[in-house]
């Protein structure tokens, strides 16, 4: 990939002189408007980019590139570019991970000067740095063709590890800023939960005393009124709305209920066959079991979890609204015992599948959204998490893992 | 009252409530009185003794399971059925020790209640019995 050996840092470069001190002032000059540049501007990319300006300019390169590594560490999250035309640039496309000199840079770990650079894109003289802060690398910059001397010099290089660390600072600095968004993300959910299930809990008390009083009307109603057809209907209609009601309390109440868990060992076949006993099937619904008997016992509240599965099975219920085939499994890994319940629905698209376990989402008609919050949170609670596959008109598939319980 | 109809004292702070199983009971050949408060139902209670009481336990002033406690501290009732709207209150394990009875959650099933009226009031079950169930 070289067409000379590579000069280590430190070692003094055939190009190094003193500075005079206007270049000094000019190099300060660059430095503060990098620095400037971390304290004003909001986006990465920007930060980054103003780097990888200043790095060309100041180091009087002709091209000058900054790559980040992704957080799995397997490509690059940005690639900046200065002096290379945009469509240069799409040309060079996605740079290949363990190959590019970017790459080669973060293995090494020390900055690299060279004279020429024949493997590559066509570059002369190099000079390239790692951005890390501590042990962690996060990308490595590079700039090309110093214009006016045939190789970088060692002040360059001085001046191109302080921008790498600038580099590194502000990649820091976006993934803390990162994850503090995602922790208030977060907090902001709990805290939507919790005053959701305040508001929830009063009003389903609220309302199951005045739904008490229109049922009782109803039934003295039904006593004392002659048998007339269309009164029966409607005095039906009245009490099987008010169950209907009464159902969405429960919900209501069920979601404000800021239960402890109480965890013991269960089986979780039988917490699944008991949530079957509750699940009211339609007829033109299948319900197919699948279920591991001799699977080994889980630490859980049942109570909790079979509230877990019998949502489950309602949404697969009322996914089918033309009828299908319910399919109830359990099973085992290494680690987990699980129970999926599988539906041949309609499916949900793709935008909605993030937001499901969000408070108050749904996409039914009728319904509040609550079910699969509640679902999650009591995973979470028994230590289990959920997962769920879907596609849109075949249907979709959900999970809920726990870990085995300890052995005696 | 007049004798041979068995006496029922119902006791919510609801007055819709109170109302509506009035008229219920009523349409059952039950003799009924309405108290609005917990402490009403006890003077009540101390005044003349009613073959059941059917009595709500969240109320203002005195709850349902405190009357229930000084009725039968006092000896004034046999046969106190409990409701609520909240059956996930602390208060229901309490109410069902003490009465004996099963508590009924809100909207009740007014099938149930006649059904448990009939047995208590007719001396099937005692304190200790769990009627419908046997």
């Amino acid at each position: 990939m070289t067409s000379r050996k590579p000069r280590r840092a430190g070692a003094r470069g055939a190009s190094g002189q003193r500075l005079s001190t206007l270049d000094r002032a000019g190099h300060l000059q660059a430095l503060v408007q990098a620095s400037l540049a971390l304290t004003t501007e909001r986006s990465l990319e920007r930060v980054l980019q103003k780097i990888v300006e200043v790095a060309r300019d100041t180091l009087g390169a002709r091209y000058a590139a900054l790559g980040v590594i992704d957080e799995a560490g397997t490509g690059l999250s940005q690639f900046l570019t200065a002096g290379i035309a945009e469509t240069t640039k799409q040309g060079i496309g996605p740079l290949p991970t363990g190959k590019s000199v970017l790459d080669l840079l973060i293995t090494e770990r020390r900055p690299l000067r060279l004279r020429t650079l024949a493997s590559h894109p066509p570059m002369g003289s190099f000079l390239g740095v790692p951005i890390m802060v501590r042990d962690r690398a996060y990308g490595s910059f590079y700039v090309t063709e110093k214009q006016g001397a045939e190789e970088f010099s060692e002040a360059d290089e001085l001046i191109a590890v302080v921008l790498a660390s600038q580099a590194a600072i502000a990649i820091e600095n976006a993934y803390a800023f990162q994850a503090l968004r995602e922790a208030q993300a977060e907090l902001v959910r709990k805290e939507k939960l919790a005053m959701l299930g305040q508001l929830a809990g009063g009003v389903g008390h609220e309302l199951r005393n005045p739904l008490g009083v229109i049922k009782n009307s109803v039934y003295y109603l039904n006593m004392i009124l002659p048998q007339d057809e269309k009164i029966r209907k409607h005095l039906a209609i009245l009490d099987r709305e008010v169950a209907n009601s009464d159902r969405i309390v429960t919900e209501l109440l069920d979601f404000a209920r800021v239960k402890a868990s109480v965890r013991d060992a269960a089986g979780l076949v039988s917490i699944v066959r008991a949530a079957l006993e509750r699940l009211s099937v339609p007829e033109s619904v299948t319900v197919q079991l699948e279920l591991d008997e001799a699977m080994p016992a889980v630490l859980v509240d049942a109570q909790q979890v079979g509230q877990i599965l019998l949502n489950f099975l309602q949404n697969a219920v009322q996914a089918m609204p033309d009828g299908g085939r319910v399919t109830v499994s359990t099973g085992e890994d290494r680690e987990s015992v699980f129970a999926i319940v599988e539906d041949t629905g309609v499916g949900i698209l793709p935008e909605n599948l993030a937001k499901i376990f969000q408070p108050l989402f749904t996409t039914k008609a009728k319904g509040i959204g609550l079910g699969l919050a509640l679902a999650r949170d009591l995973a979470e609670a028994n230590g289990g998490r959920i997962t769920v596959e879907s596609t849109v008109g075949r249907g979709s598939r959900f999970a809920v893992h726990f870990e085995k319980a300890a052995r005696a | 009252m007049p004798s041979g109809r068995k006496t029922i004292l119902v006791v919510d702070d609801d007055v819709g409530m109170a109302d509506t199983l009035t008229d219920i009971f009523q349409a059952n050949q039950y003799e009924v009185a309405i108290a609005h408060s917990g402490d009403a139902a006890v003077a009540m209670t101390r005044r003349r003794a009613y073959d059941l009481v059917l009595m709500d336990i969240q109320m203002p002033g005195l709850n349902g399971v405190q009357a229930l406690t000084a009725m039968k501290a006092e000896g004034l009732a046999t046969h106190v059925i409990m409701m609520t709207a909240h059956p996930r209150d602390a208060l229901v394990k309490e109410a069902e020790k003490r009465s004996g009875f099963p508590v009924l959650p809100k909207p009740l099933d007014l099938e149930r209640v006649l059904s448990l009226a009939t047995s208590a009031t007719s001396g099937h079950v005692g304190r200790s019995g769990r009627p419908g169930e046997g």
